[in-house]
């Protein structure tokens, strides 16, 4: 062979068998690094990777689809829940359970009449952050539908248009009582304030249980209340201090009143 | 001369050798699709069922024993179903982290877009159990094998078979078919780590 051959030679020789020899020990080498008796090779850390076709969706908006997915993973697991008589609690937003009251039976006690629900979603909505569904539902296959608004936010939802609880912290007093509205619950056409009234009197307290017992003032409209807290009397007895829960179906209003022993005082 | 034919020769050699080892490797990237029939899955599972193959699309994978869908769903939603399977079979082995936690905060928007799973535990439990069945992100989908489907409400809960060459693994899932608006959904949810028994 010439010589000037014979280096350049055994240099690719060399080169050849190395890069050989590199394919082969890879190949034996686990993947993994880690748990050197594992048969599969796993994912470190990958961020959203995506290796499938999202063509495959056959939708015209594919954002929106995965969004709704997203959103009806929530109505239908609330459903679900009320259809099985076990609702997780832990889907609903806490504050809002605090603030309501509510436990797992006054969930279902709102659908008793109804065996096994099935709902459409008519619309939806943005608020804020969080999305309200309006939707109706019923006794699958039979009649009446019933309309209902449920809001979704950060996984957790409420079966009401709820967005928010804020603080008020407004107190009326007088020798006789003490009012003190306390917090709000502020949903899409409407508020429910937390009032606690507290009787300082020696013999019954007489609060007005009329529509217009408590009322609200926006512009020229007058609001009349719902009590949204346990049925009771109006009547606070001797020392009582109790909380109500009283809505109007208003958006921040301008003044609130109760009607106290024939007296309008205002609270807010 | 004969010395300089034999370099000649070595040089040759060493090109080939590292054609064939490149060709390879090409070999292991380019998928195969294998339909396989197995006559005692068959008589064992009683469907009579014919792999089904759909010849519009090369990535959607072959489902046995999806006639059963006909009495639930009309041929396009049919059609969707199978997409969808399509996408959860592919997605399901690229999931397999020996960290499911920390992979689904990183991943968790497609794994509730491809998985329907939207809660950490669940991903938690489904990823142990394609550990336990030696499916992994290099696992490549052969099949599917529909096992059960059952109306409840207006769910259809599905249980399926799918296999990754030799490993398999038993999946449960909620198929939710609604309105949004004016607008007909379907929607694949998983139901953890449930499985079919």
């Amino acid at each position: 062979m010439n010589k000037s051959l014979r280096i350049p030679l055994v240099l690719i020789l060399m080169f050849a068998f190395i890069s050989l020899a590199n394919r082969y020990l890879d190949k034996g080498e686990n993947v993994s690094g880690e748990d050197a008796d594992m048969s599969v090779s796993v994912n470190e850390i990958s961020h959203d990777e995506i290796d499938v076709s999202e063509a495959l969706f056959r939708v015209n908006d594919i954002d929106n689809y995965f969004f709704l997915k997203s959103l009806n993973y929530h109505l239908m697991s609330y459903f679900q829940g009320i259809n099985q008589g076990d609702v997780d609690m832990e889907l609903f937003e806490s504050e809002y359970l605090e603030f309501m009251n509510l436990d797992e039976n006054a969930i279902l006690k709102r659908f008793s009449s109804l065996e096994n629900i099935d709902y459409d979603v008519l619309s939806y909505e943005r608020v804020d952050d969080a999305y309200i569904a309006h939707l109706h539902f019923r006794d699958i296959g039979k009649e009446p539908r019933y309309l209902m608004s449920i809001s979704v936010r950060d996984g957790h939802v409420t079966d009401r248009p709820y967005l928010f609880i804020e603080d008020v912290k407004k107190v009326t007093g007088s020798p006789l009582f003490s009012i003190n509205v306390k917090r709000k619950a502020v949903f899409l056409d409407y508020e429910i304030y937390e009032i606690q009234i507290q009787n300082k009197k020696d013999e019954e307290l007489l609060v007005d249980s009329g529509m217009y017992g408590f009322y609200a003032i926006k512009g020229n409209n007058k609001y009349y209340h719902r009590l949204e807290s346990e049925k009771l009397p109006y009547e606070l007895a001797v020392g009582e201090n109790r909380r109500m829960l009283i809505r109007f179906d208003v958006r921040n209003p301008e003044e609130i009143y109760v009607n106290i022993e024939g007296r309008e005082i205002r609270i807010l | 001369m004969v010395k300089n034919i034999l370099g000649i020769l070595l040089l040759v050699l060493v090109l080939v050798m590292s054609i064939l080892g490149r060709s390879d490797e090409m070999a292991a990237v380019v998928p195969e699709h294998e339909v396989a029939t197995n006559e005692e899955e068959e008589e064992m599972f009683g469907h009579g069922g014919v792999l089904v193959e759909y010849t519009r699309d090369d990535t959607v994978v072959p489902i046995e024993g999806f006639e059963m869908v006909d009495a639930y769903l009309d041929p396009h939603e049919k059609q969707r179903y199978e997409d969808l399977l399509t996408v959860y079979s592919s997605y399901l082995p690229l999931c397999a982290s020996y960290n499911p936690q920390v992979f689904f905060d990183a991943n968790s928007s497609n794994i509730g877009r491809y998985l329907g799973v939207y809660h950490a535990d669940e991903f938690a439990e489904i990823n142990q159990r394609m550990l336990e069945n030696k499916i992994g992100k290099e696992s490549n989908v052969d099949r599917i094998r529909m096992l059960d489907l059952q109306q409840n409400g207006r769910l259809l809960n599905a249980h399926i078979r799918i296999y990754y060459g030799e490993a398999t693994i038993d999946m449960s899932h909620r198929l939710d078919y609604l309105y949004i608006g004016n607008q007909a959904y379907l929607f694949l949810y998983s139901n953890g780590g449930v499985t079919h028994e």
